[in-house]
């Protein structure tokens, strides 16, 4: 065997994290990476890019807790040519508007409407229990008007819950969230809305007072995770236009998580393999059925004629034990090899015969006399006028025999036909199902989605306390998409959108991207998902633009135009909303 | 097909009994890695953390085959820039970033002793060559079969000598040294075994 003289050192040894720690520089490193050749070009990009994508920053202080090592991108800006400063003027339009901002116009009566009212005696305070489960314990004396004074009495609570995009949509909630200057958008795990007005006048809640909030909602996660991500409590600050970092989130699990499975190319490919072995099990099997269910007819036995060159004798025996000898009404017996039939076996008086059958047609006699026997493989046969008869009844059992057969075997054939016919009409289905499939995937980014897969969503209840009444969200800070073109937005005649807020959502995360809508804007959106947009025209109308539009974009791409469906549909309630704005194409 | 469905049982055992104490990261902070190195694909000074994180670990891995401290420190350096060079092409794929490092370093460590015409190290440990025999369920006198299996990796190719130092040695999972070594998962696991079968026969 071949030697390979490795230097092989036994124990060798030892270098301390000391030694190692002084060769470490990593201000070096990125001085030699950024004066070598090969930095120049794969750099281009980041250096270019930089006045339009912010900075990166480590979060620090209460934010830091749950979002270690997480680094966010701005998620959408763009100048449209050097001068213009995309940011600032998205900054502006925004700042312009109310914080909340509802999107459709709707009065104040229709925003009251969509608050639950309920009574309770400010002295004693109370469980309000809403709907779905989610409680509020609000203790006693916990209300005071605006100017401070302690509330006695009746009041009236006013309490709604945000679950999803179009309640967060709706309800005109921005979902952006500063902290330290670095921006992020915030996934939500529910979130509330609660005042308290007695008269007609907003109360406060006591400074001395929090209300326990036990928010039944649900989340949605990868399903590899095996649990949610952990989420944070946010008040809404709308005089400052900012959440406020308040707590982390007491998020209880109510149940098994529920997913929908994404299947990876290799699954789906798997899956496809093992249906093909299965239906050619299934076609098998189902090709043997059809032989058992159908059996051919059993062919008639043709007599056997005697010959004359062995020696034939006749016995008596019981017909009943060889019932296949019935053909053989006078059937004689003729010896198969003559040599076992010797003059002595032939001389000899038997006393007694057995006969047992050896084959389809041999049989085995056995002569016995005193304390001899003798064994002799014998043949039945027929001689003259019995074997004419038996030859004539065979002819004619066997000619219906044929007709039967011939009959069975084209039904046989037939059936089996049709089920080839089934068994390929099944495999096309299968091979076009496998094809759409992996076509699907690769669509939608294929190994990437490897990784994403499956998405659960689990229901929970997330108790937090809330110590002034208002806003408050049960929140991650959501990390950025990898995936940005250069978007512009038109109808479908191609007329653009611009400065219009337009709304976006990926389907595996509950929050609203917002966003004015512009020339050329530098739009990050998750590849690897279901992403919907939609805006409110200067008419009012929803325009949409579903995920098949994000689907046609490969990842390389640079730049889309983004073609909205514009609805005439009159929209008048979220239920409304709920049926336009669907993942659906 | 007996000889097959007998490798396979065979190999279930071993992976089984091995994988047991095999380093692991955790898919979440594999995941809140790739965070990390998605903000360094950006800006290249982001990747400070990583160089920190995983410095010492790569050094250690070089030091073990080259066996050269001066030595290791230049290939180390290496590698870390071309991680940077080549941070932009990589992608998440459920591994490890470290395992990607590695494969770089191992490929560096490869280049420098093709450059040099030089034998290659192989640092071993007593316990490491003991694990190694418990795990061939080789019985006998312990000293002499390190011995023997010393005198038996020194037959194997280079190729098969990686995957031994980063299964038993460095004890890698198999997903890991699937994508240093640039093979699949399922083949680095019959190669392993197969490789213990022929150091079996060397031994003998």
């Amino acid at each position: 065997m071949k030697k390979n003289n490795y230097n092989i050192k036994r124990n060798p040894p030892k270098l301390s994290s000391k030694d190692i720690e002084q060769h470490k520089d990593f201000d070096a490193l990125l001085n030699q990476f950024e004066t070598s050749p090969a930095s120049n070009s794969s750099t281009s990009n980041t250096s270019s890019g930089s006045n339009i994508i912010r900075p990166l920053y480590i979060i620090s202080g209460a934010v830091a807790a749950a979002l270690i090592g997480l680094v966010v991108f701005f998620n959408i800006s763009s100048p449209v040519e050097p001068s213009y400063d995309y940011e600032k003027e998205n900054h502006a339009y925004f700042a312009s508007q109310p914080y909340v901002n509802p999107p459709l116009n709707q009065s104040v009566e229709d925003i009251e409407r969509t608050f639950v009212k309920h009574s309770l005696n400010a002295d004693l305070g109370g469980v309000y229990e809403h709907g779905n489960g989610s409680k509020l314990y609000i203790p006693p004396s916990a209300f005071v008007h605006q100017d401070g004074r302690q509330v006695s009495g009746e009041v009236e609570l006013s309490y709604r819950e945000f679950h999803d995009f179009v309640d967060i949509f709706m309800a005109g909630i921005p979902m952006e969230y500063d902290s330290a200057g670095v921006k992020y958008n915030l996934e939500s795990a529910g979130m509330i809305e609660v005042h308290a007005q007695q008269n007609g006048q907003r109360l406060n809640l006591a400074p001395d007072k929090t209300i326990n909030v036990e928010l039944a909602s649900s989340v949605k996660y990868p399903k590899h995770l095996n649990v949610p991500p952990g989420y944070n409590i946010y008040k809404l600050d709308e005089e400052n236009r900012d959440w406020v970092y308040q707590d982390v989130d007491d998020m209880e699990l109510i149940g098994d998580p529920f997913w929908e499975e994404v299947p990876t190319e290799d699954a789906v490919e798997q899956k496809f393999k093992t249906a093909k072995d299965n239906l050619a099990q299934k076609e098998a099997k189902a090709l043997r059925n059809i032989e058992r269910e159908n059996p051919l007819p059993q062919a008639p036995k043709k007599p056997n004629r005697a010959t004359s060159d062995n020696y034939v004798f006749d016995f008596d025996f019981d017909l009943a034990d060889f019932p296949e000898l019935k053909i053989y009404q006078d059937v004689m017996w003729q010896v198969i090899n003559e040599a076992e039939f010797t003059a002595q076996v032939a001389e000899t008086t038997w006393e007694d015969a057995k006969i047992a059958k050896r084959s389809d047609n041999q049989f085995e006699l056995t002569l016995i006399g005193g304390n001899t026997s003798k064994t002799l493989g014998v043949r039945p046969v027929l001689t003259g006028k019995a074997y004419n008869s038996a030859m004539a009844d065979f002819n004619k059992a066997h000619e219906e025999y044929t007709a039967i057969r011939k009959e069975q075997e084209q039904r046989i054939e037939a059936s089996k036909a049709a089920l080839r016919e089934q068994i390929r009409a099944e495999r096309e289905m299968l091979n076009f199902s496998y094809e759409e499939k992996i076509e699907h995937l690769r669509k939608n980014g294929g190994s990437a989605r490897q990784l994403t897969g499956a998405i659960a969503e689990q229901n929970i209840i997330n108790r937090f306390e809330i110590s002034s009444l208002g806003i408050w969200n049960v929140d991650r800070p959501l990390p950025p998409f990898v995936m940005m073109v250069k978007a512009n937005f038109t109808d479908e005649e191609g007329i653009p959108f611009a400065y219009n807020t337009a709304y976006m959502v990926d389907k595996s995360l509950n929050t609203v991207y917002k966003f004015m809508t512009n020339k050329n804007i530098n739009l990050r959106f998750n590849q690897n998902s279901d992403n919907l947009m939609w805006l409110v025209t200067n008419e009012g109308k929803i325009a949409i633009c579903k995920p098949a539009e994000f689907k046609k974009l490969t990842t390389t791409q640079k730049q889309h135009t983004f073609a909205f469906k514009v609805l005439d549909k009159k929209i008048n309630s979220k239920e409304d909303i709920r049926a336009v704005l669907n993942f659906e194409s | 097909m007996p000889a097959i469905s007998k490798i396979n049982r065979s190999l279930v055992k071993t992976s089984l009994r091995m994988d047991d104490k095999k380093k692991t990261v955790s898919t979440s902070a594999m995941e809140k890695e790739w965070l990390e190195i998605q903000a360094a694909q950006q800006n290249p000074a982001r990747f400070r953390p990583l160089y920190e994180r995983y410095y010492e670990e790569i050094f250690r891995f070089i030091y073990r085959r080259t066996s050269n401290e001066s030595l290791s420190a230049d290939i180390c350096s290496q590698v870390f820039l071309k991680a940077l060079q080549q941070l932009k092409k990589y992608s998440y794929k459920g591994v490890p970033f470290s395992a990607w490092l590695y494969r770089i370093a191992s490929n560096e460590v490869a280049q420098h002793f093709r450059n040099h015409k030089k034998n290659r190290v192989v640092s071993v440990e007593d316990y490491q060559l003991s694990d190694m025999i418990d795990e061939m369920e080789e019985d006998g006198d312990k000293e002499q079969l390190r011995n023997l299996l010393l005198n038996a990796l020194d037959n194997l190719k280079l190729n098969d000598l990686q995957l031994i130092e980063l299964r038993f040695f460095e004890q890698r999972p198999f997903k890991e040294i699937a994508e240093i070594l640039n093979i699949t998962e399922s083949n680095a696991k019959v190669k392993t075994y197969r490789i213990l079968e022929r150091l079996k026969k060397y031994m003998k």
